[in-house]
């Protein structure tokens, strides 16, 4: 078997912060926009928002060669065991120690936005309190779902090193975390639990949001064509299949299909399409992070 | 400290592989179980434990030109391995030296992934980085690297990188002269000017070296997707704000109705 450097766990990584990253400025944005009158969205984003990070950092751990020393990531070494001023470690040119403090904030402030929201709810505060936290934890959410694309662009490897990936991703972790929420929504739908219907409309957004995912894969591609590896992404047996099969037409068009119904879809098919919007996120960092390594 | 520098001078390599084996029996590193590819080079490839190997090069349509380059750590003078690096276990010396902490490192496998010549390698059975580390154990003793010590024809050494560069440049002239071929120092300015110098009698890709290492950026690639990123939230909240007006007016029409 070949042994991939970053596998799994990575890819479930990339795209798990950048959906929950996603889905956390969902919620922000709706509150900003519509207060009161998008609590099931705003809800239903910062119930999602911290638990994919947490899954992705964790998985990061497991993945390190030495996972026990995840906390070097962290704290500054001295000579020997000591820990030496400035005490934290932090190397402004690696893109990964941008990302574990991003990471570890966003896991913090949207975990605080998540038992703001509920324990708010009752109190004249907590509209502002919980805006507050939202605009805070804003910059750290766009910073997740870019760093996801970061890490692995800024490398020497031929396919991921191309400079559009940052904005694959980021638009790619938009749709999930739309995705996310109309998921959510379709199951308390179902269950006949919801006063208003957003899934329409969060669907029409959606739509806009998978003609800009589709724009920025164009360019990726394009810019990339004269890679081998990206020959191995997009014409290969094995990944070019999980990338046309399940990114592209399952993960993109057919819910691009459903997303402009005029009359809306049923809560079951929202459901099922969103889910297949995850899917195909999910593929899409797997076959990429794979066919980079694949020489 | 003066910076100090190994020049591979592979117009005066003849392929022995001593360097191979001295670099193995010093760090103490494990033999390979390796197959025959089609060519002397064995291993095919640098790893966790070969950190140095002879390249043996057949140019297509040349049928009697074999070239031999040593590969190893570059020994970069701007290191994307040590920018990469999450933990600070990749260090540079001010003499030039880059090496991993093996106490620090915690196996984040990026250094890997960041290298222009994809020389760490990640080591299974401890988990961490390894590549070459100009035998700094060695060094700091006042002894040359094992590759160097080993090297029989003197095609492999190792002192001030200005003295380096010289050599290097005299031997441009000896060879360009007598052959005709177009020599390049590589390494002179490359990625900051690398610490390992290396003579080539061809075109830098002939033996398999990227013409112009580049190290990756990082700025342009966060503004690509924090730009891009800011104006689609910029989209949503307008597309929320919409939705929410819509919906006013729509109560007020009704109100107005009643």
């Amino acid at each position: 078997m070949v042994h991939y450097d970053w596998g799994l766990p990575v890819a479930i990584d990339l795209f798990a912060a950048g959906m929950g990253a996603a889905a956390f400025m969902v919620a922000v944005m709706a509150d900003l926009a519509g207060s009161k009158k998008f609590t099931s969205i705003r809800l239903t984003g910062a119930i999602i928002a911290p638990w994919p990070a947490i899954l992705g950092v964790l998985l990061l751990v497991v993945d390190l060669g030495k996972p026990f020393r995840f906390w070097e990531m962290l704290l500054k070494r001295g000579e020997g065991l000591s820990i030496a001023p400035p005490y934290l470690m932090f190397n402004p040119g690696s893109a990964m120690s941008w990302g574990t403090w991003i990471l570890t904030l966003f896991v913090i402030i949207s975990l605080i936005y998540l038992i703001v929201s509920i324990i708010a709810i009752p109190f004249s505060w907590g509209e502002i309190a919980t805006k507050t936290i939202g605009i805070i934890g804003l910059p750290f959410a766009l910073l997740v779902t870019t760093y996801t694309g970061v890490l692995i662009s800024a490398t020497s490897n031929a396919l991921w090193s191309n400079y559009l990936l940052p904005f694959v991703f980021v638009s790619s972790a938009i749709v999930t975390g739309i995705a996310g929420i109309i998921c959510i929504l379709a199951i308390l739908k179902m269950l006949k639990l919801l006063e208003e219907d957003f899934i329409p409309g969060l669907e029409k957004l959606n739509g806009v949001m998978i003609v800009v995912l589709l724009a920025s894969l164009a360019l990726f591609i394009i810019v990339g064509i004269m890679q081998p590896q990206m020959l191995t992404l997009i014409a290969s047996a094995k990944l070019g299949i999980l990338f046309w099969l399940f990114s592209i037409i399952l993960g993109i068009i057919i819910p691009l299909i459903f997303s402009f119904k005029k009359e809306g879809n049923p809560a079951g098919t929202s459901f099922i399409i969103s889910l297949l919007v995850i899917l195909g996120g999910f593929f899409l960092r797997y076959v990429i992070l794979i066919a980079g390594q694949i020489a | 400290m003066t910076q100090k520098a190994m020049l591979i001078d592979t117009t005066k390599c003849m392929g022995c592989r001593g360097c191979q084996v001295a670099c193995k029996q010093w760090n103490q590193l494990a033999a390979e179980n390796t197959r025959f590819t089609g060519s002397y080079q064995n291993p095919p490839n640098l790893s966790a434990s070969t950190w140095t190997l002879i390249k043996f090069i057949e140019p297509e349509g040349d049928p009697i030109r074999w070239l031999f380059r040593k590969e190893q750590c570059f020994h970069c003078g701007d290191p994307a391995c040590v920018d990469a690096c999450p933990t600070g276990a990749l260090k540079k010396r001010p003499d030039g030296i880059v090496w991993i902490d093996q106490k620090i490192c915690a196996g984040c496998k990026y250094c890997v992934h960041a290298c222009p010549f994809q020389t760490p390698h990640t080591d299974h059975d401890t988990g961490t980085a390894k590549k070459c580390r100009m035998c700094i154990d060695r060094v700091d003793n006042g002894l040359k690297p094992a590759c160097v010590t080993a090297c029989p024809t003197g095609a492999v050494l190792y002192g001030a990188r200005e003295d380096m560069l010289k050599v290097a440049k005299k031997r441009k002239a000896i060879v360009e002269k007598q052959t005709g071929a177009s020599v390049r120092i590589y390494g002179e300015t490359e990625l900051g000017g690398l610490g390992v110098i290396t003579v080539l009698a061809d075109k830098a890709s002939v033996y398999g070296l990227p013409e112009q290492p580049k190290k990756p950026l990082l700025l342009p690639r966060w503004l690509i997707g924090i730009v891009p990123g800011a104006v689609i939230l910029y989209g949503m909240f307008k597309n929320f704000t919409g939705v929410r007006e819509k919906a006013e007016k729509e109560e007020k029409a009704k109100e107005g109705q009643s």
